[in-house]
């Protein structure tokens, strides 16, 4: 629990089993039409190409299962966390979960799982008017219920923001509020309007405003808390270049791939191009051979400011947000305030 | 050893992709049957990328010596020795 593994060890697998849901939250970056899912079968296929690919690139591998809701696939999620528990090349592994099928027996079983890392959930807010108004009615209460009985069973928990103008001026109160609740770690992520979500393109911050939000969160991430706040995203740098703690490139193309259902890869789930398929071409000639994946890792390609930044050692901008803006997955950052 | 005579045309090996980022001087060979990697440097790079192309050995020792201004029998050492690391590594056949 709680290891974390620097970004030059590390390789990192988000894994989608399913893209079936039991809620339908504004934001998602799922358009709605669940794609054709793997029987368990498959998806053991799957862990042995991570397994040979982390073990030949010899890099510690770390994994998320998520969805949809993974647990809409109990039972595969849990012979898969089985799986993993015993394959050295994977480190540790989290579940991105809504935490609604979440039971008191379930925590148990999770709980039994030697490399089950965190458990990471989402709220929107601080209150259900904010919070339920994304994600649902209901989904706040049910959320916190989650967290405490993850937490009564010992688990490490998580929670994800997705910020917008809908929430950014409640990010100072949602921390507070976790902070108390025993949270262990919180981290924000920005609205990309793709699938469902870009009916909230309107939403979106401008980057006056993400700039005002990060410099207040890397205030409060400062301050004493329990709770760890991540600030290990793109564009945070520019709140604190010389804080080694904050800000990160952008893993796709360097230490990341993001496997969906079918098994189709991406460069990353918020970057949604097909890069190939890992039962049909393996995770080799993907990784090595992705025309996408080389023109992300080449920093020439970039355009706009992202081009010439003083700081494109420590920050490339969000590749998936300049695709959803622009539809060039190079362009530069649309919410960059630089 | 490979035998190098007039009318060898050699090739890249079975699975082997070549990539580059040349701004930052990142010269790399894959293979993607087996995921061996391998960090070339730039001169190793263009040889592989003429192989790749399918030119004959004579051809290939000639566009080497012209490229890299290179006296012909230490540039037939060179290459000779380049190529034959690449065919024990299994990055080039015939």
């Amino acid at each position: 629990m709680g290891l974390e593994l620097s970004a030059t060890d590390e390789f990192y697998f988000q894994w989608h089993i399913t893209e079936r849901c039991n809620k339908s939250c504004l934001h998602c970056y799922q358009n709605g039409h669940p794609l054709r899912e793997l029987p368990l079968a498959d998806l053991e296929l799957i862990l042995k190409f991570m397994d040979k690919a982390l073990t030949k690139w010899d890099r510690l591998g770390s994994l998320s299962f998520t969805g949809g809701e993974p647990f809409v696939r109990q039972n595969d999620l849990f012979t898969l966390m089985d799986k993993v528990d015993h394959i050295d090349s994977i480190a540790y592994y989290d579940i991105l979960t809504n935490g609604s099928l979440i039971s008191d027996d379930i925590t148990r079983v999770l709980k039994s799982h030697r490399k089950l890392r965190r458990m990471q959930v989402s709220l929107e807010g601080s209150s259900p008017a904010i919070n339920d108004a994304i994600r649902g009615e209901g989904s706040y209460h049910e959320t916190l219920a989650a967290i405490r009985r993850m937490k009564k069973h010992g688990l490490t928990v998580s929670v994800m923001t997705t910020v917008s103008r809908i929430n950014r001026h409640d990010i100072p109160s949602l921390i507070e509020l976790l902070d108390s609740e025993g949270v262990d770690t919180f981290s924000i992520e920005r609205l990309i309007p793709e699938g469902r979500g870009t009916v909230l393109r309107h939403q979106l911050l401008s980057p006056q405003e993400l700039k005002e939000l990060y410099e207040s969160v890397y205030e409060i991430a400062l301050q004493k808390h329990t709770m760890h706040i991540l600030l290990y995203r793109p564009l945070f740098t520019l709140v604190a270049p010389d804080d080694i703690y904050v800000g990160a490139l952008c893993s796709a193309g360097n230490n990341a791939l993001t496997i969906m259902p079918d098994g189709t890869v991406y460069p990353c789930r918020r970057l949604p191009i097909p890069i190939g398929n890992v039962l049909r071409d393996g995770l080799f000639a993907i990784w090595y051979n992705s025309e996408v994946l080389w023109k992300i890792r080449n920093p020439s390609n970039l355009g706009g400011k992202c081009r010439d930044c003083y700081l494109l050692a420590n920050c490339r901008g969000c590749r998936a947000m300049a695709y959803a803006c622009t539809g060039d997955y190079m362009a530069g950052d649309p919410q960059c305030w630089s | 050893m490979l035998e190098l005579k007039p009318g060898v045309v050699l090739s890249l090996g079975p699975g082997i992709v070549l990539h580059s980022l040349a701004d930052q001087d990142l010269f790399f060979a894959f293979n993607v049957v087996t995921g061996d990697q391998y960090r070339l440097n730039r001169t190793s790079f263009w040889v592989l990328e003429a192989i790749g192309e399918g030119i004959e050995w004579l051809h290939l020792k000639d566009a080497f010596l012209r490229t890299f201004e290179i006296a012909p029998e230490q540039g037939d050492v060179d290459l000779r020795d380049l190529i034959n690391e690449f065919y024990q590594e299994e990055i080039i056949g015939r």
